[in-house]
């Protein structure tokens, strides 16, 4: 049961936060990065898992591996940038996780433009 | 990369060693102030601030590469 571990874990550094909250905000919003972190950690062997499935089904499938990196990067940096625009929010500076959010969008949107272009090459083959 | 004994387990010691350098460091910047030594604190503040920042750039450091290794960027 790795949720019972997780919730006890996020419960206590819980508690942690907010003993600092007030004191020291500052300190509280680095053991709030350092667990969230430390969680990510842990599950990163269940995310593997369920990549490698994935790459499986594509090789199956006979799809260009093009593709399915462009997809893993999307997820990477849909990930990193939420989390991080997550932890300016706890900051204080909402401002700073909006923009970083905005960039996020913005590299999404490029990495996707090669994937936009095949589906629109095929569609006009189809015609 | 990372190390297998990493992933296996929810590592709450650390967030108690940073907790721990917090509270001492409260402590001592009270202590310092009550005295009447403004200056000291302010220095001691800086370097507790320092020790955190060191852990926590170090986890930072693991989740980039352990992303970089799980979406193989």
């Amino acid at each position: 049961m790795e949720i019972i571990k997780i919730v006890a874990f996020a419960f206590m550094a819980l508690f942690i936060v907010l003993v600092f909250k007030g004191r020291r905000d500052d300190l509280a919003v680095y053991i709030s990065i350092a667990v969230g972190i430390v969680i990510f950690l842990f599950m990163i062997t269940k995310i593997t898992v369920v990549l490698q499935f994935i790459q499986q089904l594509a090789t199956k499938a006979n799809i260009d591996f093009i593709y399915l990196t462009t997809v893993f990067k999307i997820l990477a940096i849909a990930y990193l940038a939420s989390f991080c625009s997550e932890i300016c929010k706890d900051a204080g500076q909402g401002g700073l996780g909006a923009k970083v959010e905005f960039a996020g969008k913005i590299l999404i949107l490029g990495l996707a433009i090669p994937i936009l272009m095949a589906v629109l090459q095929s569609i006009l083959k189809i015609m | 990369m990372l190390k297998k004994g990493v992933l296996k387990m929810l590592d709450i010691s650390l967030i108690f060693k940073i907790a721990g350098v917090g509270i001492i460091v409260i402590i001592i910047n009270k202590v310092l102030e009550a005295s009447g030594k403004a200056d000291y604190a302010v220095v001691t503040n800086l370097a507790g601030i320092l020790i955190v920042l060191m852990m926590v750039i170090n986890l930072v450091n693991k989740l980039f590469t352990s992303v970089r290794t799980m979406f193989q960027l």
